[in-house]
């Protein structure tokens, strides 16, 4: 369960946001997970519900997005959208796949009370 | 506050499982940085909303601790490997034979993690290799806070090797950078040929995916071939190295794979800050 782990940091970078931009309430969280990290979304939620619990970020809505996976082929050199690993080239059909988007985890934007 | 990281800051280490994860007992950071923030202020009614971007990666945090445990290692010249697997796969049992096989010529540091017990640097001790345990509580992963604090502990020894015995489980520790030059996946036969297709993250990240306990291969249907090639579509550049830390057959491939990535290092790296 890292979710909680990563939960835990979403909830250090909501507030420090809030210290910077004096909020009292952090009212809503915009993340975007690469749909190739290593993350469950619906386990995020969860422990994103379980530590932001009395919290100034306490009730924030969480709107979650995945960010599509791209790879490129190592033998034709094609790109090519990846939603899961392992993925073959859908133009040549080998399996020299390079990730070149959608690992990463990022909290986008959030909105606050002062 | 805390000397190594600096972490004196207000928001650090809430939870009563992170806070498993600092040993120093001068370190009681986690205790009344989460008081609640004044809800009923009068105030309130007049209070705007405001949309804050932010643009932060999750995993900002755990990266620049690791980025310092890069820093620490190549003034020190030490090479890191980082070894995942489920339990029970037999990185213990592997790391006591690797051990054997390159001290003394090679100074030898290991950092052990597990969820409770100290069994493991105990094991690892008796070769007479230093040996640090992290207990990481309901953690199922190392993170590189924790790592960072352990490096003083021994203090780091020129041009040694250390090893880092993640936490066994294959999903959560993938998602952790250690700071380590080197990251070693290993599945034993008994586990099924297509564990690269279940936890394909852990695959992806590693450098050297070993297959473990080859001794039992004639007993189990785990197709060696098969699992390899699995390996390889998810990460074409693994290395794939077959063998069993019981019967020795295989390891001398592990040895000099560690030697040869860590010479790769210490060149690489002797260049970079010449
Ligand atoms: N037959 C066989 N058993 C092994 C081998 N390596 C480890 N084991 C056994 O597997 C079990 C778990 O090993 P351990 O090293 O503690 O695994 P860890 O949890 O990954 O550290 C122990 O009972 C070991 O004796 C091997 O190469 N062959
Ligand atoms: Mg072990
Ligand atoms: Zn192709
Ligand atoms: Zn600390």
């Amino acid at each position: 369960m890292h979710e909680l782990a990563l939960a835990e940091e979403v909830l250090i970078i909501a507030e420090q946001q809030a210290i910077q931009h004096s909020l009292s309430t952090i009212n809503s969280i915009k993340l975007t997970i690469g749909a190739l990290s290593c993350v469950e979304p619906e386990a995020l939620r969860w422990a994103l519900e379980v530590t932001l619990e009395n919290t100034l970020a306490d009730h924030a809505e969480i709107q979650l997005t995945i960010a599509p996976g791209k790879g490129k082929c190592g033998g034709c050199g094609a790109t090519f959208a990846v939603t899961e690993l392992p993925a073959a080239c859908p133009q040549c059909q080998n399996w020299q796949t390079q990730i070149l988007a959608g690992q990463d985890m990022v909290v986008q934007q959030l909105t606050g009370t002062e | 506050m805390c000397g190594i990281c600096g972490c004196e800051s207000t928001t650090h280490e809430h939870t009563d499982q992170s806070h498993h994860l600092h040993s120093h007992d001068s370190h009681d950071h986690a205790k009344d940085e989460h008081a609640a923030p004044e809800t009923e202020t009068v105030q309130q009614e007049l209070s705007s909303t405001r949309l804050i971007d932010v643009e932060a990666r999750i995993q900002a945090r755990n990266d620049s601790y690791a980025e310092q445990i890069r820093t620490r290692l190549a003034a020190n010249q030490v090479w890191a490997c980082n070894l995942l697997s489920s339990p029970g796969a037999g990185k213990t049992t592997l790391l006591v034979e690797t051990i054997k096989a390159l001290q003394p010529a090679i100074p030898l540091m290991v950092i052990e993690g597990d969820q409770q017990t100290d069994n493991d640097a105990q094991r690892i001790r008796q070769t007479g290799t230093p040996a640090v345990q992290i207990n990481t509580g309901k953690v199922c992963h190392l993170d590189a806070h924790a790592v960072l604090h352990q490096l003083d502990h021994p203090a780091l020894t020129e041009s040694a090797i250390l090893f880092i015995e993640n936490v066994g489980n294959l999903i959560c520790p993938a998602a952790f950078d250690l700071g380590e030059q080197a990251r070693v996946c290993i599945i034993s036969v008994t586990e099924g040929d297509d564990k690269p297709l279940k936890y394909p993250d852990a695959v992806l990240g590693s450098d050297l995916l070993i297959i473990s306990k080859t001794d039992l291969a004639p007993y189990v249907d785990f197709d060696i071939g098969r699992c390899a090639t699995n390996a390889r579509k998810i990460n074409p550049k693994i290395d794939v190295i077959t063998l069993s830390a019981k019967t020795g057959e295989g390891t001398t491939p592990w040895i000099d794979w560690i030697k040869a990535s860590r010479q790769h290092y210490r060149q690489t790296s002797t260049l970079l800050t010449a």
